[in-house]
């Protein structure tokens, strides 16, 4: 009975009580990172930390110690999620927070922390333990999934819809190509050459939106096939940018029926990220031009190129970090890039940053994202 | 010219290929649902059914069935553009072996012309 009102702890007070090891047993093997920081010293500096955190940071402990908690925060850390800390330890209560820290090496990750003051024998604040797990892997794999979900509804929701729309143009197209032939008056006849034509260019969007959901029944076979994936995802896209952005296309490949190993679904994601992205950075006035290549006899390269103010080089390997935001895309309609290279790393291809075209004043150089995969041959 | 039944729930869409084949000089008999047209062929010789495949009341493949299991029936033409979650491929399967043609929706006048003269010239 005793056992269960204090949940043990009595037993593992014994245990301490005899076997310091235990302590240091429980710190040093925990998969968790552990840190105490010294609450008697000013400005907190940390005491202790575990083997768990030099490996998560990148530092040593000789490094870490002795200094405030907040060297791991950087650029992009949510000031308001460092406020939420600072308030707990005035306020001496524990907090759960999740912010964005730093390593060593400078590279983000997403820091699940939980501080909790701890008090000696007398009541006095002694030190704040800090228990801290790095969940960028879980939050990266869900951002994915939620993008994988929101697509396969889209899918399901544009297949519905271009179901519907060949229905109602089936009629429009046949009558009117059933009576054109018997119509005299040549001014009428263009007319209705013109409905029909609109009917039909209304028929290929509408198996267009098929094409986008069948990326989903398709899955399984996880193939794309270029340039025509390419063409319907263009097409897509095309759609979702304003009439001021100007898309030029080179889909000219020795080959027809280049098979890439990657789902419609994704690949046209893929396609649609870059380009919304590029023309965000050309403020939805500029060019964007997207080329289909193959080299190597076995690779395919897509490259989709505009004339923004273009990335500087400093910081090109940046944009595909994750949580990386050039500070107003905060909408977080689509996939960020680091989840776009996800889904072609996946694949086994891979994606760089380069030099775009020239700006249209002609003193700078636009960015160039090149997808890089391999053929199925 | 031939006898033809056109099953289709879908109005406007029986409608043009009803006019269609008319044009084409046929008589064709419209319904818009597979009971009703297996009642239909049961009072009334034709020599060809057209039907849809996915309709709310009757599955057009149950129309297929019944038809090619009979001794001396109309030839029959499988139709289907699919459904919501369903490619036409998938929804014209069953019907695949059983149909004399199927037609793959959206098609085109020309296709429904010269799929019914091919099974309907001898």
């Amino acid at each position: 009975m005793q056992k269960q009102s204090d949940q043990g702890y009595q037993a593992l007070e014994t245990i301490l009580g005899d076997s310091p090891d235990l302590l240091k047993s429980l710190l040093e093997g925990s998969p968790d990172t552990i840190s105490l920081s010294d609450a008697r010293q000013p400005d907190l500096p940390l005491t202790y930390v575990n083997p768990s955190f030099c490996e998560t940071t990148g530092y040593g402990s000789e490094e870490a110690l002795g200094r405030n908690c907040r060297f791991l925060q950087g650029e992009d850390t949510n000031q308001d999620d460092v406020s939420i800390i600072r308030k707990a330890i005035a306020e001496r209560l524990p907090v759960d927070v999740v912010l964005l820290n730093y390593k060593k090496s400078g590279e983000p990750f997403i820091n699940a922390l939980r501080m909790a003051p701890i008090f000696d024998k007398s009541g006095d604040l002694s030190a704040f333990l800090g228990i801290q797990r790095d969940i960028t892997k879980e939050r990266l794999r869900t951002e994915r999934d939620l993008a994988q979900n929101r697509l396969e509804a889209l899918g399901t929701a544009s297949g519905a819809l271009a179901h519907q729309l060949n229905n109602l143009l089936h009629p429009i197209t046949s009558l009117i190509s059933l009576h054109l032939p018997d119509i005299a008056d040549p001014a009428i006849r263009k007319d209705l050459e013109v409905s029909l034509y609109s009917a039909r260019q209304a028929a290929d969007l509408s198996n267009n939106l098929l094409g986008l959901s069948r990326g989903k029944f398709h899955d399984s076979s996880d193939v794309t096939m270029l340039p025509d994936g390419l063409i319907r995802a263009v097409e897509l896209v095309r759609l979702m940018l304003p009439p001021t952005i100007t898309l030029e296309t080179d889909f000219e490949t020795p080959a027809k029926d280049l098979r890439v190993p990657i789902s419609e679904t994704l690949f046209a994601q893929v396609i649609i990220n870059i380009v919304t992205n590029a023309a965000q950075a050309t403020k939805n006035i500029g060019i964007i031009r997207i080329e289909l290549s193959e080299f190597e006899d076995s690779r395919v390269r897509i490259s989709i190129a505009d004339n923004g103010p273009g990335i500087p080089k400093t910081l090109r390997d940046k944009v595909f970090t994750p949580f990386y935001s050039s500070k107003k895309e905060k909408n977080g309609s689509g996939l960020g890039l680091s989840v776009v290279l996800q889904i072609i790393n996946k694949v086994g291809g891979n994606i760089i940053v380069s030099d775009g075209l020239i700006q249209p004043d002609g003193d700078g150089i636009g960015c160039m994202f090149t997808i890089d995969l391999q053929k199925i041959t | 010219m031939c006898q033809i039944l056109l099953i289709d729930d879908m109005q406007p869409v029986r409608h043009a290929i009803a006019a269609t084949l008319r044009k084409a000089g046929h008589e064709v008999v419209e319904t818009d649902d597979g009971n009703k047209g297996l009642e239909i062929v049961s009072k009334k010789q034709f020599d060809l059914v057209i039907t849809d495949i996915m309709m709310p009341a009757s599955d057009g493949t149950d129309v297929v069935y019944a038809l090619k299991s009979a001794k001396a029936g109309p030839k029959v033409i499988a139709m289907s553009g699919g459904g919501a979650g369903i490619p036409a491929k998938e929804a014209l399967q069953l019907s695949t072996s059983q149909a004399d043609a199927v037609l793959k929706k959206p098609f085109t006048n020309e296709d429904l012309i010269e799929t019914v003269s091919g099974l309907t010239s001898n």
